[in-house]
Formats: structure tokens, sequence, C-alpha cells
């Protein structure tokens, strides 16, 4: 596998949209090539870091209150 | 007497499968309308329609992509107009933009040794902090944000947030693509504004 085909399925890979065997290639092409094992880890990062940040809201109590009260549960 | 007892058992399964996602649809919600005021109707509103037609959803299928559907579908309709959103990106601007290269540059402008690898890139992207974050999705425009959202924060499959937008699973895989470059773009132009970096290109 070529650097131009792994990073063709950079974000299908990050995003574990990919078939094993294609998974295995890659694996092993990052293995072998730290430009592209570099690239394919901040982009994982970038991911989790759009993760984390969009968890630390609570649903203000008012809102369960308001839901809670309008479907009388 | 009977139809009060199925009342009550309807209630007790909504409860129990939905009340446990109100963070969840509330969080999300947030970064769709990009306040709480709306946000917190938009949910309100969700939770309204999903109990109305409870009865069709299927057992045993994902509650989450459901009522999600459902959010996305209401926010769509009622929201999207309400407030501006970002000017459509000149996508062939940034089409070949990268984060971690414009990262690298700066690492080697600054440091004369080789860089070190994804350790110092991954260091300097985790500099940010989540407010950077939050604002710099903000200024991705709604298609690209929803999908971004529903793959990074939801965790659904390319074929799920396909059918919850109602589109190709290619339209999924290409607005998740431009979504993230537009973000990364955005974030570096924080950067550059604040001058944390000089732009390396100079």
């Amino acid at each position: 596998m070529t650097c131009r085909e792994a990073v063709d399925k950079l974000h299908e890979y990050i995003d574990s949209e990919l078939d094993s065997a294609t998974t295995e290639k890659i694996k092993k092409h990052l293995d072998l090539c730290r430009l592209c094992c570099n690239q394919f880890e901040f982009e994982k990062t970038m991911k989790e870091l759009v993760h984390k940040c969009c968890e630390r809201a609570k649903a203000p109590d008012v809102l369960k209150k308001k839901i809670a009260d309008t479907l009388n549960l | 007497m009977q139809e009060n007892r199925r009342d009550q058992e309807k209630k007790r399964e909504f409860e129990e499968l939905f009340v446990p996602l109100l963070d969840n649809l509330y969080n999300i919600a947030l970064r769709m309308t990009r306040n709480p005021r709306d946000a917190e109707d938009l949910v309100q509103e969700a939770y309204l329609k999903a109990y109305r037609f409870f009865h069709r959803f299927e057992r045993g299928t994902n509650a989450r992509a459901w009522i999600l559907t459902i959010l996305t579908n209401t926010f769509r309709t009622r929201y999207r107009k309400k407030k501006q959103e970002p000017d459509m990106v000149d996508f062939q601007a940034i089409e070949n933009f990268c984060l971690a290269d414009e990262m690298v540059k700066v690492i080697k402008a600054s440091d004369k040794s080789e860089a070190k690898g994804a350790e110092e890139v991954v260091k300097l992207l985790k500099d940010y902090v989540s407010d950077d974050i939050l604002n710099a999705l903000e200024a991705v425009p709604e298609q690209f944000r929803l999908a971004v959202l529903l793959s990074d924060v939801e965790g659904f499959s390319y074929q799920e947030i396909a059918e919850i937008l109602n589109v190709s699973v290619g339209t999924v895989k290409s607005r998740i693509f431009r979504g993230r470059k537009i973000l990364q773009k955005q974030l570096w132009d924080f950067a550059k504004e604040r001058g944390i970096v000089r732009d390396a290109k100079k």
C-alpha cells in the first residue's frame, strides 16, 4: 500500500468503516511509514477532542422537569 | 382501566429508553443551535414528538438513532432559518489544507532539529482548549457540522448517519471529510489570529 492509498482511506479508517483486510493493510503501512502514522494519529486525536468537548454540558434541571411535566412521567 | 394500564406501561417504557439520553441530546442540540435557550426548546420538542410517535418506534432497534433523527429533523425544519448560518465555505481553497502539516512546519521552524513526530504535533493540537474547538465547530456550515457531530460525538456509522440525515453514504463521507477540513482550517485561523503561531508559509 502506498501513502496515497492509505491517506485516501484515512477518515474511513479512523471511523472504523473499513473491512478487516483493508484495515490490516493500513495498519501494516502505518507501522512502516512514520509520516502517515503521524497524520493518522493526528486525525484520531482531533476526533477524540471533538467528542470530548461535546459531552461536557449537562441538561439543565429545568429542562428535565419540563419534559417530565409535559409527558406526565 | 385497561387503557390506563397500557398508558402507564407506555410511559414507563419511554422513560427507560429515552430519559437516560437527555444529556446526550442536549449536548448535540447545543452544537446544532449554538445557544442554550434554543437547545432546550429543541430537545423538549424532540421529546414531545418522540412520545407522540412512540408507537412507530420499532422495539429492539437503536433508540438513540431514532430520537436523534427526530431531533435532527426538528432542527432542520424549525431552527435552521432562525439563526444566521456561517457562509458556505469555498471548499476548493481548503481542500488540500492539512492542520497536521501546518503544525509540523511550525515545529520545524522553532526547532532546528528534525520534527519529533506525532507526539509533538498531537501535543500542539491538545493546546487548543475546548472552547476553541467549540467555536471552530460553530463556524462549520450546518450540513457538514451535523455529519461530523454524528460521527465524532455519537459514534454512528456512515450508514446510520445516512439514514438519520436521509442522504447517501457517499454524501456522508464527503460531508465528514469536508467538515473536518473546515474545522481544522478554523482552528488554524484562531491560532494565527492570536499570534500563537506565525504563518509558516511566509
